[in-house]
């Protein structure tokens, strides 16, 4: 193809509006013509001007403070009590028309069967439902919660930055200095920031930077945000930060983990091209997303956990998996060689509160791992869907792969008079203390705190 | 699990805080998808209220295999505006009527709305938006500000995918007249300096 291409081509190709066999072709004239590339370059341009001015129009764009849930209410009770009535007058319509269908059904196959002798019936045996049987719970642990939150949204709902949906990211330890890595939202979904705080002691924090050090601005491979949930320091003082993919409800993208580097860290954090960690297998049991990398540093290089499903996060029975790496980039699933099939031949999950991936059964997901001088410990978010509960689990381990589920003698969870939801947990083990920091949100205004709780 | 979900189904199981929560999350979303779709403060905060509304007491009928909710939820969003512009569309025909009777009800006070709208920083492109025709605008919003695949347009706004296709590029197209304008007013104002 030797002419130039026309504008109405450029606008299809940046709008995805071509077959592939005109996306081909377009392509190799692109690779030999620098002048449509520049073109192309600034129809792109455009695209993304739209896309910005739109959002800035948009953003400061509130409704008033009385059109709140408040107003709504009393419609909507009366508006539920109504759509109840009429629910329970169709099912009773219905139940009374499948009585009057097994009525005639049975009727005529009576008749049917009047001169035949019956065949002999052989009793079906029930099917047995699955045995969910607990894990053993020892009572090893001793968090002890600290009366206020560690940091509040009031700390971090700035003008600047209205960060009032607090999610913790990681702890770490390095100068002398705690160094608190936190998510921070204007509500959800919105596009989540990462915070940076610091502590002497790791109980009294202060934001230290007035926004956020990171945003998924620059992660080519998201379709929308990142969540932060690792952070390491190496040894030449580079900043290490894991992070995981969330993509626009109902996205075809798989959610992926991602690696972010930076000299300092406030920044400038550079998020690594292409994602270090991905789905398995699109049969595995996490085919279809991994998120919450814990990284931990080990002798032979890095060990992280994750949290990976194989289906649409929506119906999905998420499982612990772990894998490990020499240089934190390049992944190796943990395989166990006994198991088999297509949800297991690509890598076994490490940990689950829900071996037969029942939907109505308390799961655990979400881990945050560190390693202590007695073993490995695991905190995870346990969302019980039975009694709609959120609370924070443990467990421990002497080898990282097989674990014991551990209670702690105080429980944290939404069933807690002052909270109302839990998401996120956060460990970090330093001089024989283990302190562990998670988001409560309160009350029904969409804002969370980061309480912490401390095991010495 | 996504929070989402959660939420929705501890609201199926009648936990009211679930549904606060719910419209808590999807509260400044749907008024601005409403807003840039009626650029009207009052008339995007009465859709808001109203699609969250339904869809709160609706939550039954939706259906997690067909759509997300936030599609579900702008889907019902983009119909209250269509009906509201409907409605104010036939007012100003009415009140059109009434004028030329001979009424003078005209106040050229200006209203707090548009004593805001000065102050807000000029944007050309938003300006160009307001100027395009209803169903350009919500290609345009849908795909550029809200971030819908073409699949979910088509399902919002009941048209065949390549339809929705054909309304983005066609918005896209006028957009792009103002900002090429802009581009060629920087070239010129670069070269006499």
């Amino acid at each position: 193809m030797k002419q130039h291409l026309t504008t109405e081509q450029l606008i299809d190709y940046v709008h995805r509006a071509l077959t592939d066999a005109q996306r081909e072709s377009m392509n190799r004239h692109l690779n030999e013509c620098p002048r449509c590339r520049t073109r192309l370059d600034a129809e792109r341009q455009r695209q993304r001007r739209i896309h910005h001015e739109l959002k800035s129009a948009l953003r400061d764009k509130r409704p008033s403070s009385h059109a709140s849930f408040a107003a709504i209410q009393p419609k909507l009770n009366r508006s539920r009590r109504l759509a109840n009535v009429r629910f329970h007058a169709l099912q009773l319509l219905a139940g009374l028309a499948a009585i009057a269908i097994v009525v005639g059904l049975g009727t005529a196959v009576l008749t049917l069967l009047q001169d035949t002798r019956p065949p002999a019936l052989t009793p079906t045996a029930p099917t047995p439902s699955p045995a969910i049987t607990a894990p053993p719970l020892e009572t090893t642990l001793d968090f002890v919660l600290q009366p206020r939150p560690a940091l509040s949204s009031a700390q971090t709902d700035t003008a600047e930055w209205p960060a009032r949906l607090l999610h913790p990211g990681d702890v770490v330890w390095h100068n002398g200095r705690f160094h608190f890595f936190f998510n921070g939202s204007d509500g959800w979904p919105a596009e989540i920031g990462i915070g940076y705080a610091t502590s002497p002691d790791g109980r009294r924090w202060q934001p230290a930077a007035t926004g956020p050090v990171f945003t998924g601005e620059g992660v080519a491979y998201t379709d929308f945000t990142i969540l932060a949930s690792s952070v390491l320091v190496e040894d030449d003082g580079t900043w290490v930060l894991y992070f995981h993919t969330i993509n626009r409800d109902n996205s075809d993208l798989p959610g992926v983990i991602g690696r972010a580097t930076a000299p300092a860290p406030t920044g400038p954090w550079t998020a690594d091209p292409e994602p270090v960690f991905t789905p398995g297998p699109e049969t595995a049991w996490d085919g279809k997303n991994v998120s919450h990398p814990s990284v931990i540093r080990t002798e032979e290089g890095y060990v992280m956990y994750y949290t990976g499903s194989d289906r649409d996060e929506r119906h999905s029975t998420p499982m612990i998996g772990r894998a490990a790496s020499r240089d934190g980039v390049t992944w190796t699933r943990y395989d166990d060689p006994a198991t088999s099939g297509p949800l297991y031949a690509a890598g076994d999950p490490v940990f689950t509160l829900n071996p037969e991936r029942e939907l109505i059964v308390a799961n655990g997901y979400h881990p945050d791992v560190v390693k202590t001088e007695e073993g490995w410990l695991i905190a995870y978010h346990i969302y019980d869907p039975v009694r709609s509960r959120d609370s924070i689990g443990f467990a421990a381990s002497d080898d990282g792969v097989t674990w014991t589920p551990l209670k702690n003698k105080t429980t944290f969870s939404s069933a807690h008079p002052e909270w109302r939801q839990l998401y996120h947990a956060a460990l970090i083990h330093h001089e024989g203390t283990t302190y562990l920091y998670f988001d409560a949100q309160r009350d029904a205004k969409f804002k969370t705190d980061i309480y912490l709780a401390i095991y010495e | 699990m996504s929070q989402t979900a959660i939420l929705i189904q501890r609201w199926q199981k009648g936990d009211e805080s679930a549904a606060a929560a719910l419209y808590e999350q999807f509260q400044a979303r749907t008024f601005r998808l409403a807003y840039g779709l009626l650029s009207d403060h009052g008339d995007a905060e009465e859709v808001m209220q109203d699609a969250l509304t339904y869809a709160l007491v609706n939550i039954n009928r939706f259906d997690p295999e067909r759509a997300s909710f936030s599609t579900w939820l702008n889907t019902i969003t983009v119909s209250r505006c269509r009906d509201k512009r409907k409605r104010k569309r036939l007012a100003r025909f009415s009140l059109t009527a009434w004028l030329q009777r001979g009424h003078d009800i005209a106040d050229h006070r200006p209203r707090p709305e548009q004593a805001a709208a000065r102050e807000e920083r000029r944007s050309e492109v938003w300006e160009a938006v307001k100027e395009l025709k209803p169903m350009l605008r919500e290609a345009i919003l849908l795909r550029y500000w809200a971030g819908h695949t073409y699949r979910e347009m088509g399902e919002i706004l009941d048209c065949p995918v390549r339809t929705a296709q054909s309304r983005v590029r066609l918005a896209y197209r006028q957009l792009r007249l103002t900002l090429a304008r802009q581009e060629l007013d920087l070239q010129e104002e670069v070269q006499s300096s």
